[in-house]
């Protein structure tokens, strides 16, 4: 319990002001390493950061990864690129009426289709990249206002993770379009 | 029961034998008081106590940094406890006549 108790009383250290832990925070860390911190102290030291907040010092902010949204957009378009490849061969072949594409593409969908964690997978990756995408883009502040504290969210527009999270909604929106559709006409058969 | 709950005072108290550290304090703290006092009460006393002038901080050790009473903070702990030593003296007088 002690060493949960002080990395949460280290994490909430982290939440106070940045001018508050540039004064007070090697002290603090220097205590919670030097005492037997409790999940009390790390409660404790999340309700000062919060007084900190409300009385003085930088409004609170969850900081999340703007400063490095490339190697996030990577990662998105990794995790989609399959789905993506699946989404749009398929479509290529059915919709567009390539056939000579669909009749390479098919037995290979088909065979994807009997092992169930790569279906999921192909399911849920136009989602998880969605959110790989966007949510480092996120910058949330609470702030001092009149009559109560106020939350305040920006959107950084970094091109390559909106366009990649754009793909990744399309693509996800034709996946289940298809599967709902699909799902209508076995109902229907 | 605690004798107070203030940490402020708690703090002021502490250091009136002189220089400590934050973890120092909390342990004279604990043994005069019977109160433990959190991490984040603690610096947000310290903080405030700064601000107003009544302790300031002394040549840092490793990553701990002592703290004293200045004058000014010497006075003003001199008042507040006489201040309480005259409630405290009127209660017990009270009890005193009642009982």
């Amino acid at each position: 319990m002690t060493r949960v108790g002080r990395a949460l009383a280290r994490a909430a250290v982290r939440l106070h002001p940045s001018g508050w832990r540039a004064r007070y925070g090697d002290e603090m860390a220097g205590l919670i390493d030097d005492s037997d911190s409790s999940l009390a102290d790390a409660a404790d030291l999340a309700r000062s950061a919060l007084a900190a907040h409300t009385t003085g010092g930088a409004p609170m902010r969850f900081e999340t990864a703007y400063r490095h949204p490339g190697p996030f957009a990577v990662v998105a378009a990794l995790l989609l690129l399959p789905t993506f490849a699946v989404v749009a061969l398929s479509l290529i072949g059915h919709e567009l009426g390539f056939s000579a594409v669909a009749d390479a593409v098919d037995p290979w969908i088909a065979q994807l289709d009997t092992v169930r964690i790569l279906d999921l997978f192909l399911v849920v990756a136009p989602a998880v990249a969605f959110l790989v995408a966007i949510v480092p883009l996120l910058d949330l502040r609470i702030e001092r206002d009149d009559p109560g504290p106020a939350i305040a969210v920006r959107v950084h527009a970094v091109p390559a993770n909106l366009a990649i999270g754009a793909v990744a909604l399309l693509v996800g929106v034709a996946l289940v379009g298809h599967i709902v559709t699909e799902s209508v006409l076995r109902l229907g058969a | 029961m605690p004798v107070t709950n203030d940490p402020n005072l708690l703090v002021l108290v502490s250091l009136a034998a002189g220089p400590r550290h934050g973890h120092a304090i909390l342990l004279d703290v604990e043994a005069f008081a019977g109160v433990r006092l959190g991490p984040g009460t603690l610096y947000g006393a310290i903080g405030r106590l700064e601000a107003e002038g009544l302790i300031e901080p002394i040549a840092i050790e490793g990553r701990r940094r002592p703290y004293r009473l200045t004058d000014l903070g010497r006075s003003a702990l001199a008042g507040r406890l006489r201040g309480l030593n005259d409630a405290v003296q009127t209660g017990l007088r009270r009890i005193e006549a009642a009982s």
